[in-house]
């Protein structure tokens, strides 16, 4: 193949998924040029499996990409069509918000906005090679012969590197919705002595809405009113619950049939070679390993307003068409169904996240950045986090700045990023609240106070946005003083509403913040004790309220934190030794001399690296300060 | 690793004394130093010699190669005959051909850098060593064999599975995981909470076995509680010690009493006084009574209740003390009866020729350990009794903000709180303070 000189750019983004949206995007608006590699200019933003976009730790890392400026939040707003706030019983520190989008919608939005980004340029053509000068990546090639010359390049090839799609016995070569694949570029990065990994994940059947007897299903509405991801549209309104969602449950028929042609599964015929996660099981599987069952619940999603496409959530299967008609047809309400898309298994190549530095930088290439589900992730949601921060980072080190690393204490993003390039992941990885060792502080509500200074900083929140921001902060803090400051006097009405509650009545007066923290009252119950309370917009009261409520359990959490970082500001030099250090086992000296982590903390969290092997590298380093006191007393001397 | 040497037996005269040696260079100075041909896990028979050749001892030498050893490394063990002068001499030969005295802890030290033993095991030698009576030594030897890591393993593992629960019911709101109700929640951790009382209680219960039960001696200046401190103390004289270091200055002496350690403290008096410096003395008595697990009250049998006498049966708590009538060997002029009305323990005895002593013993036996079931005392280093502790009261926590109706959120937070303790205590988790803790008694970076 006769190669042309196609163009120059600063950063090339192969892939144009959540994860190349983000990049790319943030990348453009850091002043970089930018171009944006997608196979098919019709599949920007494209959701393969489910319509909907957070869920459970998944919707703070969208408020948290959009508090650092991406644009996953904001545009999941303009096209969602339900939106729930699911774990409202459970406390605010696991409120995640799931949103159902308009997927075409959303897909036109994205490559809109694509279209409309200044420095940027989007491009249908696959990437199957790149050139790597000195250890340096300096360009990437198209299929069809383009070389586009570049300082830096991300990697976001989702699922599509060597894709294949496996239905019963057919195994076909294709990326996701009958997509071409990607291919040439695996064995370009297994050439460069990157180790690569094979993962599979599967999606369920979609199905015609009318041939769905919905009378037999329990209907699921939206949240009235429905709550924003982006912190702009924060009590505004910003769009309404436009369909229903429904429940349906599978049965004993449903799994005998299952059970009966489990054979007939890719997956236990060893068709399939790739690592599926665990928590996003197939339905046989789920058939399979919880015999005792009687039933597994099922969603219905709508795929968008203008289409009669609906979803099956949790029956993803990879058994022959023929099977996952008859096991859907014994499930009520789902008896004369018709499938549009038949359930497939998708295998792809991604890449060891081990191979990536915390700024998503391939150690092993420089100004070679990979995210999304190609480092090993799963879901839309991580995948923009990781394009975001990939974006970033490559965008300043083309500025010859530092990179940003969010830590565990900080976020969401942090914890997923530092969970993949430390611990590295078997399966594909999926953001869970229980992922958090700081749950409290990392919470969806407050993802602005954390991280939009930072954004700010970085150049993706504008002045506006912060300014904004500021003066929420501030009403936010005024009115955590005023409570605090304001005692509650003992008064029949007040008593009256604290027996109704449930909680003791006053006999003395006690301030509102004190009264706030009991848990079966909260600030609208202060309002009687409370006559000059301000009028504030619903997202500055459920802050304050969280603010207080759980002040103490905070206050840990932020000691937890201090502590924490402690850990991590131990640096380990960049020239140790580990092979030569006595004392640390094999297996510990082998992971840290790959891996080198940057600090004590992330060594820590190194799978092989046991708490022994830390506390012989806590003695090391102190015996080391204490030999360098010893220089430096001897120069005085 | 450079090779240290030193002797693993206490200082002075003894039946045998024994040397060691561990590091790359063990086995090349015992092979100077000796003349028996060493060879690996045998007891050698030779002569150990000096520079000139001349011969020092006739010594039993066991030579261990590594890893296969204590320490990890090449380690030579040398039993010499207990002289202190001999001793001397040989450890200064192993020193002229190129070790170097080992500090405090680096045997264990260099054992656990290889891997030898873990953290609750390195921490259980080092109490082993410094055990003081032989129900601590025992406590201490459950360290070693591993049992508190289990135990603490057992309540780590109970946490982990309520914390599990808890998860997967916030991470999955829509599969049909099934709720966590208060009341299984509740229950839990009420299990986790008596696992890990129980600890804390046996913890406290080793711990007074190894620092022992304080006994303080009250009564009139002329009642015999010198006597008495000498009539106990000369009951087993092998094992007085002083308390060295102390700030409690009323301690004079510690005696050990069928395996466990009492202290015996004696008392400056509780009068009233406006002398500033005896008041000094009188408050530190009075904090010392407050302490002490037994009061013992002395009275001179031989007269009458004295006004201090009145006093101090009046102020006593009851519970704690025993009145001691000591003198029983003169004719009797106090009050007995009125004695023996007002306190719930009564002993006679005389000091002066040891009647009523056995009897006395068994009474102070029996209130400052009879509570404890001794033999499941764990004895644990200050750290590990800390992260118990803090275990324990988190998951008090934990239950009740799962009482008061806090969210599952923030009760996660607080069994992530035990859970982490726990990891600490067994050196799961680790943070920096920990290690430095553990090795500061170490000898860690000579």
């Amino acid at each position: 193949m006769q190669l042309y000189e196609a163009g120059q750019f600063d950063i090339a983004v192969i892939g144009a998924g959540h994860a190349g949206i983000e990049a790319g995007i943030a990348a453009a608006r850091l002043g970089k040029k930018t171009i944006v590699f997608t196979i098919n200019l019709d599949a920007v933003g494209n959701m393969p499996c489910n319509p909907s976009i957070g869920g459970t730790a998944k919707g703070h890392l969208v408020r948290e990409i959009d508090a650092l400026g991406g644009v996953m939040g904001r545009v999941a707003d303009e096209c969602f069509i339900q939106s729930r706030m699911l774990n409202r019983g459970k406390g605010p520190a696991v409120y995640s918000l799931r949103a159902q989008i308009d997927r075409s919608a959303y897909r036109l939005r994205m490559k809109e906005i694509l279209e409309t980004t200044p420095n940027l340029t989007l491009r249908q053509g696959e990437v199957v090679d790149i050139e790597v000068v000195d250890g340096k990546i300096c360009a990437v090639i198209t299929r069809t012969g383009g070389r586009y010359a570049v300082k830096a390049a991300i990697l976001a090839t989702g699922t599509f590197l060597d894709a294949r799609i496996i239905i019963g016995e057919t195994v076909i070569a294709s990326g996701p919705d009958g997509m071409q694949p990607a291919v040439g570029l695996e064995q370009k990065l297994k050439e460069l002595g990157v180790s690569m990994r094979r993962f599979k994940t599967g999606t369920p059947s979609r199905v015609h809405a009318d041939s769905i007897d919905y009378s037999q299903l329990e209907p699921q509405p939206g949240d009235e009113p429905p709550e924003p991801f982006s912190f702009d549209n924060e009590d505004t309104e910003f769009g309404c619950n436009k369909v229903l969602c429904h429940l349906a449950y599978t049965n004993e028929t449903t799994h005998q049939v299952i059970l009966d042609n489990l054979h007939l599964s890719p997956l236990f015929s060893g068709v399939i070679e790739g690592v599926g996660p665990r928590y996003c099981p197939s339905i046989e599987d789920k058939v399979n390993r919880f015999r005792d069952k009687s039933r597994h619940p099922l969603f219905i999603e709508p795929m968008g307003e203008n289409t009669k496409e609906v979803y099956l959530q949790g029956m993803s299967s990879s058994l022959p068409e023929w099977v996952q008609l008859k096991f859907l047809r014994t499930i009520k309400g789902l008896e004369q169904v018709e499938v549009m898309r038949s359930a497939y298994a998708i295998e792809y190549d991604c890449v060891n996240p081990l191979e990536l530095f915390s700024s998503l930088e391939f150690r092993k290439i420089e100004g070679l950045y990979g995210a999304g589900q190609f480092n090993g992730s799963s879901g839309y949601e991580e995948a923009a986090a990781q394009g975001l921060m990939a974006g970033i980072n490559a965008a300043r080190k083309i500025d010859g700045k530092e990179p940003i690393v969010l830590d565990r204490g900080s976020s969401y993003i942090g914890t997923l990023i530092d969970d993949l390039v430390t611990k590295g992941t078997n399966e594909p990885y999926r953001m869970m609240t229980s992922r958090s060792e700081y749950r409290l502080i990392l919470r969806q509500d407050n993802a602005d106070a954390r991280l939009m200074p930072l954004g700010h900083e970085i150049g993706l929140v504008d002045e506006d946005r912060f300014a904004a921001f500021e003066h929420k902060q501030n009403l936010m803090m005024q009115e955590i003083e005023r409570l605090r400051r304001t005692t509650a006097a003992p008064s029949e009405a007040g008593n009256a509403m604290l027996e109704v509650k449930g909680s003791t009545p006053l006999q003395t007066g006690i301030k509102l913040a004190e009264l706030l923290k009991r848990p079966q009252v909260c600030y609208q119950d202060l309002a009687v004790f409370d006559e000059d309370a301000p009028s504030l917009p619903r997202s500055i009261i459920e802050r304050v309220q969280t603010e207080l409520k759980y002040e103490g359990y905070i206050k840990r959490q932020l000691a937890q934190i201090k502590e924490f970082r402690r850990m991590e500001a131990m640096v380990l030099p960049k020239d140790m030794d580990y092979m030569a250090l006595e004392g640390l086992r094999m297996e510990a000296r082998q992971k840290l001399s790959a891996q080198r982590p940057d600090n004590l903390g992330q060594a820590s969290r190194i799978s092989g690296v046991s708490p022994a092997d830390i506390s012989v590298l806590i003695i090391e380093l102190s015996s080391r300060k204490k030999e360098k006191s010893h220089d430096d007393n001897a120069t005085v001397c | 690793m450079e090779t240290i040497v030193a002797l693993m037996t206490p200082p002075g005269r003894s039946a045998t004394a024994m040397l060691r040696l561990s590091g790359d260079r063990a086995k090349e100075i015992a092979e100077k130093i000796f003349t028996g041909n060493l060879q690996d896990r045998k007891a050698v028979l030779g002569f150990v010699v000096n520079e000139k050749d001349e011969k020092l001892d006739h010594s039993l030498v066991t030579y261990f190669a590594g890893p296969a050893s204590y320490t990890g490394e090449d380690v030579v063990e040398i039993s010499l005959h207990g002289s202190p002068v001999l001793a001397q001499e040989v450890c200064r030969l192993c020193l002229s051909h190129g070790a170097r005295m080992a500090g405090r802890g680096e045997f264990t030290r260099r054992a656990f850098l290889a891997g030898k033993l873990d953290m609750t095991a390195a921490e259980g030698v080092m109490e082993l060593i410094d055990s003081r009576s032989p129900a601590e030594m025992r406590a201490a030897a459950a360290h070693l064999c591993g049992t508190v890591y289990r135990e603490m393993r057992q309540v780590r593992e109970s946490l982990l599975s309520i914390t599990a629960r808890l998860y997967a019911y916030v991470d999955y709101p829509d599969d049909d995981i099934g709720d966590y109700p208060l009341d299984e929640l509740l229950q839990d951790l009420i299990q986790a909470q008596e696992q890990a009382q129980d600890l804390w209680r046996r913890a406290q219960t080793g711990q007074q076995v190894r620092d022992g039960a304080d006994v303080c001696l009250c009564g009139a200046v002329n009642a015999g509680k010198s006597s008495l401190m000498n009539r106990l103390s000369q009951a087993d004289r092998s094992i007085v010690t002083d308390i060295p270091g102390t700030t409690r200055d009323v301690v004079t002496q510690s005696i050990v009493l069928d395996d466990l350690r009492v202290n015996l403290l004696d008392t400056a008096g509780l009068r009233q006084t406006d002398d500033p410096v005896e008041r000094i003395g009188v408050e530190r008595s009075r904090k010392a009574v407050e302490q002490a697990a037994v009061i013992l009250c002395l009275f001179d049998a031989s007269r009458p209740l004295s006004q201090e006498d009145t006093d101090l049966i009046t102020s006593v708590d009851k519970n704690r003390a025993v009145a001691v009538i000591n003198k029983t060997d003169l004719d009797e002029q106090i009050n007995k009866e009125y004695i023996q009305g007002t306190f719930k323990h009564f002993v006679e005895i005389s000091a002066k020729t040891g009647q009523g002593i056995d009897a006395l013993k068994e009474k102070i036996k029996d209130l400052a350990f009879g509570g404890a079931v001794i033999d499941e005392g764990l004895i644990f280093s200050l750290r590990q009794a800390d992260c118990i502790k803090q275990m324990a009261q988190a998951i008090a926590e934990a239950r009740q903000a799962a009482e008061a109706g806090v969210t599952y959120d923030a009760v996660g937070v607080l069994i992530d709180a035990a859970v982490s303790a726990a990891g600490e205590m067994t050196g799961e988790s680790l943070t920096e303070d920990t290690v430095h803790a553990i090795f500061d008694r170490f000898c860690v970076g000579k």
